[in-house]
C-alpha cells in the first residue's frame, strides 16, 4: 500500500534542506577523508623525513600524489564535459557543473588506496578509467553501476602493478630498511606463507597495536584503523553513512577469519583481529561500501549487501590469489546492488510472507554455502605451525 | 584568434594542465622512485652485510661447547711484527673483528679475527679462544686471497689441528703443508698473534720460554757449515747461560757450537721460534761444501724456483780471489713477465760479475728478477765473508 504525505504544498525533502543535501554529503565525506589524508602524509612523507629516510623533496610527495588524484580526475570529467557537452564554455559553468559531480573524489580515492611509490602517469591512467570509463560512460554521478575509484584501481592492479613494484612499492623510505619485513605487507606476508603464526604475520611489524595506529606498510592511506574509525564516527554521526554497513561487513569478516583459524588451528583472537586491521578491508567497508550510488538503497538491502562483502571478502582474500580481496568484492557485489535492492525492498515491505520467504531462503542459502566453501577452501590452505628456520653451521 | 582562444580557450587550458601534471608529475615521481631506489640498495647491502654477520656469529658460537651469543667489541690493538716464510719479508697483523662470547651472562671464551697474510694479504681468520682452557679451540677462515689450487691442499684434517692449542706452551708451532707453507705461516702468525691480544686483555700471560736469543750469524766453517747453517747466540736456564747453538737452514737445533750443556727440548722448540721470527738472518743462501785440496767452494741459492741455484767457485791459491769463472746451474724463468734479458743464468751471472769486478759484495739487484736477484745477492755476502774468514782480513 502507498504511502501519501498529509498536510499542505508545497513539500520540502530534506534533501533540499541547507544543512543537507548531496553537496553537503559530500562535504561531509570529504571532510571525513581528513583523518585518513593526514595520516598518510604522516607517516609516508613526515616521519619518514624525520627519521632521515626521505629527502625534503620527497616528503611532499603522499600529499601531492592524493590531492593529484582529485585535480586529475577533475581535469578528465571537465575535458568530457567541454566536449560532450555545447553550453559548458566559461571557467564558471564548467565549475558549476563539476561540482555538481563531485569530480574529485574519484581520483582522491584512488590515489588513496594505492601504493606511496605509484607514479604519477599511472595514476592519471587510473583516473582516467575511473572518471571516463567506471563513471562518465555510464552517465556521470548517479549512474554508476561500479565504484568509480576500484574500478581505476582494479585496472591499475591488473595492468600496471609491476610497474609500481619497480618504481619502490607500497613500503616507504623508512619501512623497507626493516628486516624483519622483508619488502612485504602484512596481507601479502600471509599470501605467501599461509602459516597462522602471530610470529609470521603481526611480529615482523611490531604489534597489533601498530596495525591498529597505520605504522605498517600497505597502501598509501589506508593502514590506520584508527583514523578510519574517526572517520567512521565523523560520518555516522553527520550521517553520510549507515554506520551498520561497515559494522555487519567488518564484523562478517572478522568472524569468518577466526572460523578460519580455528579450522586451521590456531585459535587466537589475535587473527581475525589482524584480518580486519590489514589491508584496506577498513577503508573499504567504510567509503566503498557504503557508497550511496552503487550500493543498495534500503536499510535491508545495505545490510545483505554487507554480509555479501564480508563473505566475499574472505572467500577472495584467504582462497584467491592475490592477497588483498575488498576490492574485488566491492566491484563484485556492485553488479548485485540492484536486484539485492529490489528483492530485500520486497521483504522490507512485505515482511516474511509466502511470497518472500523463497527470496530470504535463497540469499541466506547463498551466503551461508559461500562462506561455508570459503572456509572448507581455506581451512586445507593455511597451517597453524611454523617450520623452524635452519641453523647456518658456516659458509663458503 | 579571440574568437577561436573564446571557443576553445578552456579546452585548451585543461589539456595544458593536464600535460604539465603529466610531465611535471613524471619528473616528480622519477625523482621519488629513484630516491627510493637507492635507499632500497643501501638497506639490501646492510641486510645482507647483517646476516652474513648473523651467519659468522653463529660459526663462531658453534665452535664453543656452551656458547648462547656474541658481543662484538674493539681489541685493544697491540703492534707485533712477524717473519713470513720464504723470506718474503716481515708482516704485521692486525684484528679485524673481536667478540666475546657468552654463556648466558656469563663470559666463556673470545674470538678474534685477525687479518694475517699467507701467499698474499687478506688472509682473514677467526681464532676462537676458551677461558676455561686457555686454549684455542677452532678456527674459522672468513676471508682469504690465496692461491686455490695451493690454499686448496689445507684440508679438513689440517684445520683439525687448531681445534685444542694451549696457548701457555711454551713455544707454538703449526704442522705446515709442503705445498702451502706460505698459507700455514699466516694460519701460525695469526693464532700467535691472537695470543699476543689475548695475553693483553686477560690475565693470561705467555709463558717465558726460558731462552733469549741475543744474535745470529752464518757458520763460515767448511766442517759444518753445510748442515749447520746459523749460529745463534743465546742465554737460557734459570742462570741464563751464555751459549752457542749450531741451527739449521730450517732453523732446527743442530747441536752446540761451544762446549756448554744442550739445550734442553723445550729450549730447543722455542729458540727455532724465536730464530725462525727473529729476523736476523736470512736462508735464501747456503753454503754446500768446500774441498780445501781443489779449493773449490759449492754454494746454492733459493730463487723463484723449488730447485736451487748452484754455483760452484774455485778460490785462487792465495784464498783472496777466484780463479776462473765461476759455474752456474740455474733453471730460473725469474719472477717476473716483464723481464726481457737473456734466460738463465744471465741475472746469476751479473750480479756475481758485478762482485768478481770490485770486490764489493753490494751489487745491484736485476730489474724484473728480483727474487733470484735477492737470493744471489745473499750469496755473494756469504761467498764475500767466507773469503774473510778464510784469510783472517777484514
Amino acid at each position: 500500500m502507498a504511502r501519501f504525505a498529509n498536510g499542505k504544498a508545497p513539500f520540502l525533502r530534506k534533501a533540499d534542506e541547507k544543512t543537507y543535501g548531496t553537496q553537503v554529503i559530500m562535504r561531509d565525506f570529504l571532510i571525513g577523508l581528513l583523518p585518513l589524508i593526514g595520516f598518510a602524509w604522516y607517516k609516508n612523507g613526515i616521519k619518514v623525513y624525520i627519521e632521515g629516510n626521505a629527502t625534503f623533496l620527497e616528503m611532499f610527495y603522499p600529499i601531492i600524489f592524493i590531492i593529484l588524484g582529485g585535480i586529475i580526475s577533475m581535469i578528465i570529467e571537465g575535458l568530457f564535459f567541454i566536449i560532450t557537452d555545447k553550453e559548458i564554455r566559461s571557467f564558471k559553468s564548467l565549475m558549476n557543473r563539476l561540482s555538481l559531480s563531485y569530480a574529485m573524489i574519484p581520483g582522491i580515492l584512488l590515489a588513496m588506496i594505492l601504493p606511496l611509490y605509484t607514479p604519477i602517469w599511472v595514476l592519471i591512467f587510473g583516473c582516467i578509467m575511473a572518471t571516463l570509463v567506471a563513471k562518465l560512460l555510464f552517465g556521470g554521478f548517479g549512474y554508476n553501476i561500479f565504484n568509480p575509484a576500484l574500478i581505476g584501481y582494479a585496472a591499475i592492479a591488473f595492468t600496471l602493478m609491476g610497474v609500481i613494484n619497480r618504481a619502490g612499492g607500497a613500503l616507504n623510505g623508512s619501512e623497507v630498511l626493516v628486516d624483519a619485513i622483508a619488502g612485504a605487507t602484512p596481507l601479502s606476508t600471509l599470501s605467501t606463507t599461509n602459516i597462522l603464526s602471530y610470529q609470521t604475520l603481526v611480529a615482523p611489524y611490531g604489534s597489533l597495536w601498530n596495525f591498529f595506529i597505520g605504522t605498517i606498510p600497505g597502501a598509501l592511506a589506508e593502514t590506520s584503523a584508527l583514523a578510519c574509525i574517526i572517520s567512521f564516527v565523523w560520518l555516522s554521526a553527520r550521517k553520510v553513512i549507515k554506520w551498520f554497513v561497515p559494522v555487519i561487513y567488518i564484523g562478517t569478516v572478522f568472524i569468518l577469519s577466526w572460523l578460519i583459524g580455528i579450522i586451521s588451528g590456531q585459535t587466537g583472537i589475535w587473527f581475525p583481529t589482524y584480518s580486519i586491521l590489514s589491508g584496506g578491508l577498513m577503508f573499504g567497508a567504510i567509503f566503498m561500501a557504503t557508497e550511496p550510488v552503487t550500493t543498495p538503497k534500503n536499510p535491508l538491502g545495505k545490510m545483505v549487501f554487507a554480509l555479501f562483502l564480508g563473505v566475499f571478502t574472505v572467500l577472495f582474500r584467504f582462497v584467491g590469489q592475490y592477497p588483498e580481496g575488498v576490492a574485488t568484492s566491492i566491484i563484485f557485489m556492485n553488479i548485485f546492488s540492484m536486484p539485492i535492492d529490489k528483492w530485500t525492498g520486497v521483504i522490507r515491505t512485505e515482511g516474511v510472507t509466502k511470497k518472500t520467504i523463497i527470496k530470504i531462503v535463497i540469499l541466506v542459502i547463498l551466503i551461508i554455502a559461500i562462506a561455508a566453501y570459503a572456509l572448507f577452501k581455506a581451512s586445507s590452505i593455511y597451517t597453524a605451525t611454523i617450520e623452524l628456520p635452519l641453523i647456518m653451521r658456516g659458509w663458503n | 584568434m579571440k574568437v577561436f582562444l573564446s571557443k576553445n580557450g578552456l579546452l585548451i587550458g585543461l589539456i595544458a594542465i593536464f600535460i604539465g601534471i603529466f610531465a611535471i608529475g613524471g619528473f616528480y615521481s622519477r625523482y621519488v622512485a629513484d630516491q627510493h631506489a637507492v635507499l632500497v640498495l643501501k638497506a639490501q647491502q646492510e641486510q645482507q652485510e647483517a646476516r652474513q654477520e648473523a651467519t659468522r656469529v653463529a660459526t663462531y658460537l658453534a665452535l664453543f661447547s656452551e656458547a648462547t651469543r656474541a658481543e662484538k667489541y674493539i681489541a685493544t690493538t697491540v703492534t707485533k711484527t712477524y717473519n713470513l716464510s720464504g723470506n718474503r719479508g716481515v708482516f704485521s697483523p692486525a684484528i679485524i673483528d673481536s667478540y666475546h662470547i657468552y654463556n648466558g651472562d656469563m663470559e666463556v671464551g673470545v674470538v678474534y679475527v685477525v687479518g694475517s697474510k699467507g701467499h698474499n694479504e687478506g688472509l682473514n681468520i677467526a681464532y676462537a679462544i676458551d677461558f676455561a682452557t686457555d686454549a684455542c679451540i677452532g678456527v674459522v677462515v672468513v676471508a682469504q686471497a690465496e692461491t686455490p689450487a695451493i690454499y686448496g691442499t689445507l684440508d679438513a684434517a689440517w684445520f683439525n689441528q687448531f681445534d685444542n692449542i694451549l696457548l701457555d706452551a711454551s713455544s707454538i708451532e703449526i704442522d705446515a703443508v709442503a705445498e702451502a707453507t706460505e698459507s700455514s705461516k699466516g694460519f701460525e702468525i695469526g693464532l700467535l698473534y691472537a695470543r699476543e691480544v689475548y695475553a693483553v686483555e686477560s690475565d693470561f700471560e705467555i709463558p717465558a720460554n726460558g731462552i733469549s736469543l741475543v744474535s745470529m750469524t752464518y757458520n763460515y766453517n767448511p766442517a759444518s757449515f753445510a748442515t749447520a747453517v746459523f749460529i745463534a747466540n743465546v742465554t737460557h736456564g734459570s742462570e741464563g747461560i751464555t751459549a752457542s747453538v749450531y741451527l739449521s737452514r730450517t732453523y732446527d737445533y743442530i747441536g752446540m757450537a761451544d762446549d756448554s750443556a744442550a739445550l734442553t727440548i723445550d729450549e730447543q722448540t722455542a729458540l727455532k721460534t724465536l730464530a725462525a721470527a727473529s729476523g736476523l738472518v736470512s736462508n735464501k743462501s747456503w753454503f754446500v761444501s768446500y774441498n780445501a785440496d781443489t779449493r773449490v767452494l759449492v754454494m746454492n741459492a733459493k730463487g723463484f724456483k723449488a730447485t736451487p741455484i748452484v754455483v760452484t767457485i774455485t778460490l785462487n791459491t792465495t784464498l783472496d780471489g777466484i780463479e776462473g769463472i765461476p759455474i752456474i746451474t740455474s733453471t730460473e724463468t725469474y719472477d717476473n713477465g716483464d723481464y726481457d734479458g737473456g734466460p738463465a743464468p744471465e741475472v746469476e751471472y751479473n750480479l756475481l760479475n758485478q762482485y768478481l769486478a770490485d770486490g764489493n759484495f753490494v751489487v745491484d739487484g736485476v730489474a724484473d728478477a728480483t727474487i733470484t736477484s735477492n737470493a744471489m745477492k745473499q750469496l755473494i755476502y756469504l761467498l764475500d765473508h767466507f773469503i774473510i774468514t778464510l784469510t783472517g782480513d777484514e
